[in-house]
């Protein structure tokens, strides 16, 4: 039985083919839409098929000041989501060998939230929604 | 530079604190934890001590910043000095930030009298955000 858990430290998460810097965690939701088929015949249980599937993934970072080469930085999201509405490059993978977790596809930078609170960090958080299919 | 050694350089190289906290010997009187033993009572010194709270981590970097709470106790031996090195303090660090102090704030105090050495002591406590 395999049970060696993938630990989070192991995760990326790139946009635009650069890893997203000083990220703290991402969410990547994956759904399916439903159609209800439900007759009379059904016996008194739903019945259901699937059709469309969907993906997103929402994150949230720190925010750092100027532009990076290597990694894609708040600068870039801030400038994409205000000026660019053509899909980018999104992938997650764990940086072990095998790349247990290895997903990518197109994604449009849908939300961009920047927080601060006196005190504390300044932090980003965003949604990335996905354009066909994930793979 | 860890975090003591950069609260002792900024406390040590403020000319307006040091002159408050020098002995007649030239001694300035700035310490971690504890005063030396034998301290006599009718010297005015600082003893800091701190408290790491948690850190920031992200996937990638663990503790990218950090969060301490810092404890600066004044004692003097008149409540009259006590108050004006406790304001010395405050003058340096309610507004202080350098490369690794990225934000300090005030956020209590605790005045008293030690009964057995009729000393005054003034806790001042600060949260910092620190960058390593």
């Amino acid at each position: 039985m395999a049970t060696e858990t993938i630990l989070s430290k192991e995760m990326t998460l790139s946009y635009d083919s650069k890893v997203i810097a000083l990220c703290t965690d991402f969410t990547l939701e994956i759904n399916k839409e439903e159609i209800d088929i439900t007759s009379l015949n059904s016996d008194g249980w739903k019945e259901k098929k699937v059709d469309l599937k969907e993906w997103s993934v929402s994150f949230n970072g720190l925010v750092t000041r100027g532009t990076d080469a290597t990694y894609s930085v708040y600068d870039d999201l801030l400038a994409d989501i205000l000026d660019t509405d053509t899909a980018i490059t999104v992938a997650m993978a764990d940086t072990d060998g095998s790349a247990t977790i290895s997903l990518s596809g197109s994604a449009f930078l849908t939300s961009l939230q920047t927080g601060v609170k006196v005190g504390d960090k300044v932090t980003f958080s965003g949604k990335l929604s996905g354009t066909g299919a994930l793979s | 530079m860890n975090f003591a050694t950069n609260i002792n350089t900024v406390l040590q190289n403020d000319t307006a604190l040091n002159a408050l906290i020098t002995d007649t010997a030239g001694n300035v009187n700035i310490y971690s934890y504890d005063l030396p033993d034998n301290f006599p009572v009718n010297i005015s010194a600082i003893v800091f001590t701190y408290k790491k709270e948690n850190g920031e981590h992200t996937l990638q970097l663990k503790n990218v910043l950090e969060y301490y709470s810092l404890y600066i106790v004044v004692l003097a031996y008149n409540s009259e000095d006590l108050e004006t090195i406790g304001a010395a303090v405050r003058d340096l660090l309610d507004e202080y930030s350098d490369s690794h102090i990225k934000d300090i704030t005030y956020e209590d105090d605790l005045n008293g009298q030690d009964p057995d050495t009729e000393r005054y002591y003034k806790t001042l406590q600060y949260s910092i955000i620190y960058k390593n």
